[in-house]
């Protein structure tokens, strides 16, 4: 399936006026930065497991935090 | 949005369907619930800006303060936000003390002493700076800072928020600057910009992105301001009040007497508007309480702002950005309001 790229041209200003659309790159930005902080998260999550040290359950519940503040 | 809790291949992440905002909230609450109870009270100095229990906690209460307004408004949510809002501030002596003022609450002195989190900044060149000073502002006298604003950004204040300060409330000064005078060049400016957070005269920064105050996530100030809106909303306007002229006293503002519940709401929204100002929460206060369609078309109307068509409930849902929905057209939904 081809898939279109689109090149976001418009900024801030368009969510400052009210007219933010699915091409406003200060939108697409906050999408990829905060889905990266999620994966990120779940990479830690799903590794982390078959560590062996005391600090992996701490470095678990901070990946939580930080999944968490991705999805809110 | 798609809820995604572990590593997906390429064709799995193409046929995730989008997540109800209720399961997205259930993920949420999870994950804080979880974090809050195995993330240590503190850390030491090493790891000073980690997130503790209490960061789980502030965040779990805004995430449940959310959930009782706009548009879940599952009204019992408000008492387990208490609950955890609660659990804060009865830490506050031993971990949430008031600086000496509320200028001191965004210094590089005042880093991790007060707030439950902020965001971690250090300057040095090593792409571990802050931008947010250069974002907010528009023009700096060179006595302020070696570096100009990022050009592009320049952060408006409205006037309006501006009078609102009054003139004994030490916030504004903190908050906002006008009428500066380069020492150097002997240039004038007037107009007014955001410089809550620049360290006026520091040396440490190497370029405009590259500050080092911290930057809030969740304030103490905010722990208590959430606590006395959830008192207000469960009748106890008294209690609720002396919380909110704690914060006022702390900042020289006059002590204010809201009569009753609804006065109390204005007159909670007003002070997160001036105690966070230039923090990022007003919008969000804003869509949770209901209030942002009447106040957006207010705002519009008082600065004769041309808008297409008057706010809409669309508007506060942003749209899902178009090459996320090409990733496999036709598969998801756009939000309404948006094409």
């Amino acid at each position: 399936m081809k898939s279109t790229v689109v090149e976001p041209q418009r900024d801030w200003a368009d969510i400052g006026f009210f007219q933010a659309s699915s091409q406003t790159r200060t939108l697409q930005t906050a999408w990829t930065n905060l889905y990266s902080v999620i994966y990120r998260s779940n990479i830690l999550l799903e590794k982390s497991t078959t560590l062996n040290s005391t600090l992996v359950s701490q470095m678990q519940a901070e990946a939580r935090y930080f999944r968490s503040t991705g999805l809110f | 949005m798609p809820l995604v809790t572990t590593i997906l291949s390429i064709e799995d992440a193409k046929i995730t369907p989008r997540a109800s905002r209720e399961e997205i909230y259930k993920q949420i609450v999870d994950d804080l619930t979880q974090a809050s109870s195995v993330l240590p009270e503190t850390y030491a100095t090493a790891n000073k800006g980690r997130a503790t229990k209490y960061a789980a906690k502030a965040v779990l209460g805004r995430v449940y303060l959310t959930m009782a307004g706009f548009p879940l408004k599952q009204t019992d949510k408000l008492a387990l936000a208490k609950k955890e809002l609660g659990d804060i501030i009865a830490q506050e002596a031993k971990y949430f003390a008031f600086p000496a003022s509320y200028k001191d609450l965004f210094t590089i002195a005042g880093k991790n002493k007060s707030n439950p989190f902020e965001v971690q900044y250090i300057s040095g060149g090593a792409g571990l700076g802050s931008q947010v000073p250069a974002v907010q502002a528009f023009q700096y006298p060179s006595q302020w800072s070696a570096f100009q604003p990022i050009d592009g950004f320049d952060g408006q204040p409205d006037p309006l928020l501006v009078a609102a300060f009054g003139k004994v409330d030490t916030r504004k000064a903190a908050t906002l600057d006008s009428g500066y005078v380069d020492a150097k060049s002997k240039a004038v400016s007037g107009r007014v910009q955001f410089t809550k957070f620049l360290e006026k005269g520091s040396t440490l920064p190497l370029n405009n992105r590259d500050y080092s105050t911290n930057f809030p996530v969740v304030r103490y100030a905010d722990v208590l301001l959430m606590y006395a809106e959830i008192l207000n909303e469960q009748g106890q306007l008294l209690e609720a009040n002396t919380i909110l002229n704690r914060i006022r006293k702390f900042a020289k503002a006059p002590v204010i007497t809201p009569a009753n519940q609804a006065e109390f709401r204005l007159a909670i929204e007003n002070e997160r508007r001036l105690e966070f100002a230039a923090e990022g929460l007003r919008w969000h206060d804003l869509v949770r309480t209901g209030r942002a369609i009447a106040v957006m078309n207010e705002f519009a109307k008082t600065y004769s702002f041309k808008l297409a068509r008057p706010i809409a409930e669309t508007d506060l849902v942003y749209p899902i950005p178009a090459n996320e929905m090409n990733i496999n057209p036709g598969f998801w939904t756009q939000n309404p309001g948006y094409n």
